[in-house]
């Protein structure tokens, strides 16, 4: 009696926030297109084969009509992967039209384990297609599924979330997406175009973030080709930040930050020690620079995650073969400046940079 | 057997809360000695007690046991000569084990524990003989969590636990003090019965003068934590409750008054 | 919000929620048998993942570095045994100083990366998300996983029986007692420590095989995992599991049933956000109903006459 008692109250909790939450896969098309949605997952992930003869009558009334269901798992609350998630959103919607396609968005939270009990609602759903945003999204959907395609987004380096030593830019199995992959070698570029006198220059990130170890490795074997002499310092969490920053300035002449989740949330705190220490700070993204650097090579999460959509209505509507579609990166890139910070740190900055905009 | 030389103990040493538990402490006991312990409040019994035990390391003196110098030793080394019941009947026994378990535990006092079965099949029938004993029926529950016996009979379990396997000095801290009366003297008798039967050395603390001059063949007082009075032979059966009144009241004078309450 | 997306949902989670059910049983250990609160494992359940993947990737077999991830979580439970109990420092705060050091120390194992990956593609892993269906029965994580949570019931129910297992039960259930019975109480609680975070640790190894990644940042927030899983389990099974491998049982179904009330919120579609809130609800419900359960009772048995 008291075991039934407790399940129920959890179950009645349950739904109860469900009522107040209300999803946003809640539609009313959901329930027909189950159905047509599995002969169309068959068909893409296969490649070759064609929906067969005994699905026929389903595909044929698929055409237009087919709702495509997308799962969509990202991995923490934050502005760039938002930006990117929307940016992937619209660009489907734009492309297929309104109500058809709908999405089922989950947020692990930055809880690593909820994205596999994400993905494994997904799985079970056969959902049409999946957007991992975020590297441990990407991998739990890689462990997920072999055949459900798979895309990727806000994630640096494929060969290495994916655990293949010999990356090509295709992956040969069911997924593919776009990387925020930073022009490193040109973020180097610019900061030897900007400081080329400089002696030290300290590469900041936190030692959690996967992608930004990458970055550092890669930025920091670029400046040393300048002749720089380069210092790594890694924070854990934002509580230690504030010292590993304070040390980083005293010995640095300048900063580079790659595109680093925690520091982007703690630009505030890196800005009011650097800025007074006389120490510019080069960040690998927008959001970092004009919370506490000089300049960027900024790459639009938005157009990312719009692009990635594109990839996915290639992948759905037009039947491209994922195991054969190339890792995408960000067309084009806008060196920018934060003016007033340059002004104060009294940085020339050549003409073909662009202003970051207030908000 | 048991030699404690001038064994000295304070407390917080060095706070406002500053206190002198032994102060030149002596005593010794010959083998089968069963010494009752009697004495007011602070007095220093029980820091007697888990002195000899181990439970925190003396500051200065010797504890002696069977010709060792246990002075250094860790409690848990003492415990293989060492049989205790404590005043409080949830400290001796394991509330969430069976009573055949406790049995167990305590049956291998100062044996290695290793990956043997922790019960045997003989071990069950030598614990109901043990427990049949005791005459309170303990011995139809043996698989009964100790949880849901009485303080009494958890009392009567954890002495027949010191016991099991024979110590070569039993310590009774106050051990009837939180029983109903009529359940105190239930535990008392099996205690003398017990201490009778195994030949036990044995020191008992009590606040029960009358038991302290019926029981045991010597008779200890305490004060200021040394020993101010102790009695043995006929002339301890011969003691008056009156007299060791008159030796408190000689040794404490003023506060005796306070302390008369519990000497009834 | 298809029911039968629900059903088809259903042994994922349950994968999960067994794989989550081992290391519930190390928590078990320390909670409940130890009676410590220990918060290592939100280290160690990184640790685990991270050694059993880098051995792996490093070409050891499966079973070998299953059981070098077990070793390493031991060391772990050993450090915050000795913090306690030599340097007696209170066991909540020793469990929160090795978890907090064993963040550099995992990254460490993971070579300075926050993350590996490992492809069940490549890697003949034991337990996988992908080996839930359509694989062959002896390759399907669920039996894997049920197998080992058998095996590993088994194992502590013997060790548990054993004289020693039996002085680490004593330990928790009253130290004062155990040291008067000539038991070495910080013996028994540093074994204790070790052996529940091996198994947490183990779990970990498994749960790093399943997801296809060890991540440094994986055990955050384990620890409230585990004991949601102890305090479901009892609180459901409490009635009819009394024996010492069904009270481990009803743990491990516990964390089942925590990943399946997961499962049952993300269905209804609820905004992801609200994740973490939930399952503190959803454990606060299960502590609270007993207790509320009991005074409703007591309540309803009052009246001015008497019981009749």
């Amino acid at each position: 009696m008291k075991k039934a008692i407790a399940f129920v109250s959890a179950m009645l909790l349950a739904m109860s926030m469900t009522a107040c939450g209300s999803g946003s896969s809640d539609n009313a098309g959901s329930q027909a297109s189950t159905g047509s949605a599995e002969s169309e997952s068959g068909s893409s992930a296969s490649g070759s084969e064609s929906a067969g003869a005994d699905s026929s009558s389903e595909a044929a009334a698929a055409g237009d009509g087919t709702v495509y269901q997308i799962g969509i798992c990202q991995l923490v609350q934050h502005e760039a992967l938002d930006a990117a998630t929307q940016g992937f959103k619209d660009a489907l919607t734009e492309l297929m039209g309104e109500g058809n396609v709908e999405f089922s968005e989950q947020n692990a939270s930055g809880d690593s384990a909820t994205c596999a009990t994400i993905i494994n609602q997904f799985v079970s759903s056969d959902v049409d297609l999946i957007l991992s945003n975020g590297t441990a999204a990407l991998q739990a959907a890689a462990a997920g599924t072999d055949t459900i395609p798979i895309l990727g987004t806000s994630i640096t380096d494929y060969g290495t979330a994916l655990d293949m030593s010999d990356w090509s830019g295709t992956t040969g199995r069911n997924i593919s997406g776009t990387s925020d992959l930073a022009p490193l070698q040109e973020q180097a570029d610019m900061l030897h175009e900007l400081f080329p006198d400089a002696e030290n220059v300290g590469i900041l990130y936190c030692s959690a973030e996967a992608n930004s170890a990458y970055q550092a490795e890669n930025v920091q074997a670029a400046l040393e080709e300048y002749g720089y002499s380069c210092g790594v310092y890694t924070f854990a969490d934002s509580n230690d930040i504030a010292s590993v920053v304070t040390t980083a300035s005293s010995e640095c002449d300048v900063i580079y930050i790659p595109t680093d989740n925690t520091a982007a949330s703690n630009t505030e705190v890196i800005n009011n020690i650097c800025l007074p220490a006389g120490v510019p700070i080069i960040a690998g993204e927008q959001g970092i620079c004009s919370g506490c650097g000089v300049a960027t090579l900024s790459i639009d999460y938005y157009d990312l995650g719009y692009k990635t959509g594109e990839m996915a209505y290639e992948i759905l509507v037009n039947g491209a073969d994922i195991t054969t579609m190339e890792v995408a990166t960000a067309d084009a890139t806008t060196k920018k400046y934060d003016a007033d910070r340059c002004a104060e740190l009294n940085i020339e900055v050549p003409d073909d940079y662009v202003a970051i905009e207030e908000e | 057997m048991l030699l404690l030389e001038n064994v000295e103990k304070t407390f917080n040493r060095g706070t406002i809360n500053e206190k002198k538990a032994l102060n030149g402490l002596n005593l010794s006991m010959k083998d089968g000695d069963f010494v009752t312990v009697i004495g007011g409040n602070g007095a220093g019994k029980s820091t007697m007690l888990n002195m000899i035990a181990g439970v925190y390391p003396i500051d200065k003196g010797k504890v002696i046991l069977n010709g060792e110098n246990i002075s250094r030793w860790s409690e848990h080394k003492r415990a293989r000569f060492l049989g205790r019941v404590f005043q409080d009947p949830m400290t001796g026994t394991a509330a969430d084990m069976e009573i055949q378990e406790n049995l167990a535990l305590a049956y291998r006092r100062g044996k290695r524990r290793g990956m043997r079965w922790a019960i045997t099949k003989d071990e069950k029938e030598k614990y109901r003989e043990s427990l049949k004993v005791l005459g309170l029926g303990l011995e139809n529950r043996m698989t009964s969590k100790v949880g849901l016996l009485s303080g009494g009979q958890r009392q009567a379990l954890t002495l027949l636990m010191a016991t099991l396997r024979q110590p070569d000095l039993l310590l009774l801290d106050e051990h009837t003090a939180a029983l109903d009366p009529k359940t105190a003297a239930k535990v008392l008798e099996i205690t003398e019965q017990i201490v009778a039967e195994n030949h036990l050395t044995t020191i008992m603390i009590t606040h029960n003068m009358k038991d302290a001059i019926r029981m045991g063949n010597r008779l200890v007082m305490m004060h200021d934590g040394r020993i101010i009075y102790d009695v043995s032979g006929e002339e301890k059966k011969n003691l008056r409750v009156s007299q060791l009144l008159e030796k408190f009241e000689q040794a404490a004078g003023e506060e005796f008054a306070n302390d008369r309450m519990m000497l009834n | 919000m298809d029911i039968l997306n629900l059903i088809n949902a259903l042994p994922g989670a349950c994968a999960q929620g067994l794989i989550w059910g081992i290391m519930a049983i190390g928590v078990y250990i320390t909670y409940k048998i130890l009676d410590l609160a220990d918060l290592t494992v939100d280290g160690t359940m990184a640790t685990g993942g991270a050694v059993c993947i880098m051995m792996m990737l490093n070409g050891y077999s499966v079973g070998f570095s299953l059981l070098c991830a077990f070793l390493a979580g031991m060391l772990a439970g050993f450090v915050t045994g000795i913090l306690h109990t030599a340097m007696g420092i209170p066991a909540i705060l020793a469990g929160i100083l090795t978890q907090l050091g064993l963040y550099s120390v995992n990254l460490r194992i993971l070579g300075n990366k926050s993350n590996m990956a490992i492809s069940v593609d490549n890697y003949d892993l034991l337990v996988s998300l992908r080996h839930i269906k359509g694989v062959p029965f002896f390759q399907n994580t669920l039996v894997v996983t049920v197998i080992i949570i058998a095996i590993l019931i088994a194992v502590l129910y013997w060790f548990f029986g054993t004289e020693l297992g039996c002085s680490i039960r004593a330990t928790g259930a009253n130290p004062r007692m155990s040291c008067a019975q000539g038991i070495n109480v910080n013996f028994c609680k540093i074994l204790g420590l070790m052996l529940s975070n091996g198994i947490v640790a183990l779990s970990s190894g498994l749960y790093a095989q399943y997801q296809g990644f060890a991540d440094v940042q994986a055990g955050r927030g384990a620890i409230v995992i585990g004991l949601a899983a102890v305090i479901i389990g009892q609180v459901i099974f409490g009635r009819i599991c009394r024996n010492f491998a069904t009270k481990l049982l009803a743990v491990a179904l516990g964390a089942v049933i925590y990943y399946l009330v997961l499962q049952v919120v993300l269905w209804l579609g609820l905004n992801a956000n609200d994740l973490k809130l939930i399952s503190a609800i959803v454990v606060a419900v299960f502590l609270a109903v007993p207790v509320l359960l009991e005074k409703w009772k007591i309540r309803r048995a009052y009246s001015e006459g008497g019981l009749k």
